[in-house]
């Protein structure tokens, strides 16, 4: 390992880049996986990434990166990040699992669970856009079948 | 420490699952480098559309079967429109009522929820999160019921617990007694009995599932049981000792589930008597840590903890400290082991009148004496107290005990640091038990 510190350039795809120490941009496997493999040219492009999410992941990895920061601070730091809008909750998680990173793919999405949990099945279905594919009457056995989840 | 098989296989199938995934990645962003940002974006929407067409359960698709479908018109990408993978670790983190709720959403997420490979994904995310376990009550008050009945409730310290709900019998057996036995990765083991007719359970307290397991020989009234999973095997095992006849030579019987029968082991360690618990206090279910059973024996007039491994099927012996197994001046001492937070637990209540005193203490490194610590001391003035089983332990380290008093027919549940009541004091008869709520069901597992 050289002293000194790397940097590598992160294009999204709205054109934006990210200048970033390789230490830490390193918290994405899938860049780590790239670094490692030697096909990191100038810029890494982040087709599947808009600047304003990245700009989200950024932050947290700074912060998570952050020498001496203690376990209270980034614990009401991640309770401060996921209290954003759903949709880019749902930016996140798609940003998170595109680079690999568990840490806040795993925390983002205990985040949909706890705002989910609670909801009727058409809830979630307007919520994640997905239609209906039962039959009334297989729908009903399901509903049936299950009953008491439905109380 | 084993996670069960579940999480043997999840890992396996995870590791496996993992890796495809990062070729794929990696394959996708060489791809992605060479296109523009709004093809690329269509090429992910794609995949996730011939996704949700095709269930491909634990499989990965390649590129180039994706590839194939480029030319489909994608609208838009949306940020709400997941990928198995993603939708797989979101319902991991929802408790097992809302998932069975959410089965009528799609074909696709039924399909999901009812994989085995997500059930235990479910299962191992559940056993680390503390919101995910519950008790279970069997119970029968004598002012108004006949028969035992079955209720699940919250394990919180902090409110009032009041939301019991009550549990339906499988296959609507009313029991005139039952008894608790041990749970185990999501599900419980326990005994209904009516006159001579008697059934050993596995039930998912979580789903209502059950099957009926043979009988053991021994009367399942005296029998103390514990459940836990051979690694080496990849399967269940349910351990029955028979403490009760003290003439007879103790009787220890194993049950393997997908082998379904029970096997005498013959040998019980020589010179080591065996103790009876009071109550259900002491003795009723087998400590499974560390991939053994254990259970409290007397040696020499000396307290002893007796292991018995689930592979090899070889008796141990854990040892105590000096302090642990005295006996001290007390009229009446029970000890019992226990498995708090993981670890191996002895616990001694003695009780002379007018004052009774409860003993935890926890082994922090398994087989290692000197790791033996105390964690916690009670003292109860009241001329009442002589009985707690350590039941739980919270994150804070809290833990949750089960109390009997003389004159009171009925358990009393409280923590270490206060005294919390569970149910309105009639003459009930009760036992309780923790488990984690899963989706895993006890037929899949025979």
């Amino acid at each position: 390992m050289s002293s000194s510190t790397k940097f590598l350039t992160l294009k999204t795809c709205d054109d934006k880049k990210f200048v970033l120490d390789e230490a830490i941009a390193v918290r994405s496997q899938t860049i780590k996986n790239m670094v490692e493999d030697d096909c990191v040219s100038n810029v890494i492009p982040l087709p599947n990434v808009n600047s304003k999410t990245m700009t989200k992941v950024i932050e947290y990895w700074k912060k998570h990166s952050e020498e001496g920061v203690s376990k209270d601070v980034l614990m009401d730091f991640d309770k401060a990040f996921v209290k954003v809008h759903h949709s880019i909750l749902h930016a996140l998680i798609l940003a998170a699992n595109f680079l690999n990173d568990k840490e806040i793919l795993d925390m983002m999405c205990q985040e949909v669970a706890d705002r989910i949990k609670g909801k009727t099945p058409e809830e979630i279905r307007k919520e994640f856009d997905i239609k209906n594919d039962f039959t009334p009457e297989e729908e009903e056995e399901i509903r049936k079948e299950n009953a008491w989840a439905f109380e | 420490m084993h996670e069960g098989k579940l999480a043997i296989r999840a890992a396996k199938k995870k590791k496996k699952k993992k890796s495809i995934a990062n070729i794929e990645k990696t394959n996708l962003f060489k791809q992605i480098s060479i296109s523009n940002g709004e093809e690329a974006t269509k090429f992910s929407r794609c995949k996730q559309k011939k996704k949700s067409n095709q269930i491909c359960k634990g499989k990965r698709m390649s590129i180039s079967d994706t590839t194939e479908k480029m030319d489909i018109v994608c609208p838009q990408a949306r940020g709400n429109q997941f990928n198995e993978e993603i939708i797989i670790e979101i319902l991991s983190k929802i408790p097992v009522r809302s998932t069975l709720r959410f089965k009528c959403v799609s074909n696709f997420w039924k399909e999901i929820i009812a994989d085995p490979y997500f059930k235990m994904k479910h299962l191992n995310h559940a056993k680390n999160d503390q919101n995910s376990n519950k008790l279970l009550i069997n119970k029968m008050c004598l002012d108004k019921d006949d028969v035992f009945n079955l209720y699940c409730s919250t394990l919180s310290s902090v409110q009032v617990v009041e939301d019991e709900q009550k549990l339906d019998w499988p296959a609507n057996c009313n029991p005139e007694n039952s008894l608790l036995y041990c749970s185990c990765d999501g599900l419980v083991l326990l005994a209904v009995i009516n006159g001579f007719d008697r059934h050993l359970l596995l039930l998912n307290p979580s789903t209502g599932e059950s099957i009926v397991l043979p009988h053991p020989k021994s009367e399942p009234k005296y029998c103390v049981c514990g459940m836990g999973y051979d690694a080496t095997i990849d399967d269940y095992k349910i351990l029955a000792i028979d403490l009760h006849d003290m003439c007879q030579e103790v009787s220890v019987e194993i049950l393997t589930l997908k082998g379904g029968s029970w096997k005498k082991i013959c040998k019980y360690p020589a010179g080591i008597h065996r103790v009876l618990g009071v109550k259900d206090c002491g003795m009723y279910s087998l400590a499974f840590v560390h991939g053994a059973f254990h259970w409290v024996g007397l040696s020499s007039h000396c307290y002893t903890v007796i292991s018995f491994n689930i592979s090899n099927e070889v008796y141990g012996e854990i040892p105590l400290l000096e302090q642990m197994c005295n006996i001290y001046e007390a009229r009446f001492i029970e000890h019992g082991v226990s498995v708090l937070g993981e670890m191996l637990c002895f616990s001694s209540t003695y009780y002379n009148p007018w004052r009774g005193m409860f003993k935890l203490w926890v082994m922090k490194d398994y087989g290692v004496k000197e790791s033996w610590t105390e964690l916690l001391t009670i003292r109860d003035d009241s001329d009442f107290f002589y009985s707690a089983k350590p039941i739980y332990m919270y994150a804070d380290g809290e833990v949750l005990l089960r109390c009997n008093y003389f004159g009171v027919l009925s358990s009393i549940y409280r923590t270490s640091r206060e005294p919390f009541e569970l149910l309105p004091q009639c003459h009930t008869f009760k036992q309780g038990m923790v488990y984690t709520q899963s989706l895993i069901s006890p037929k899949s597992l025979i």
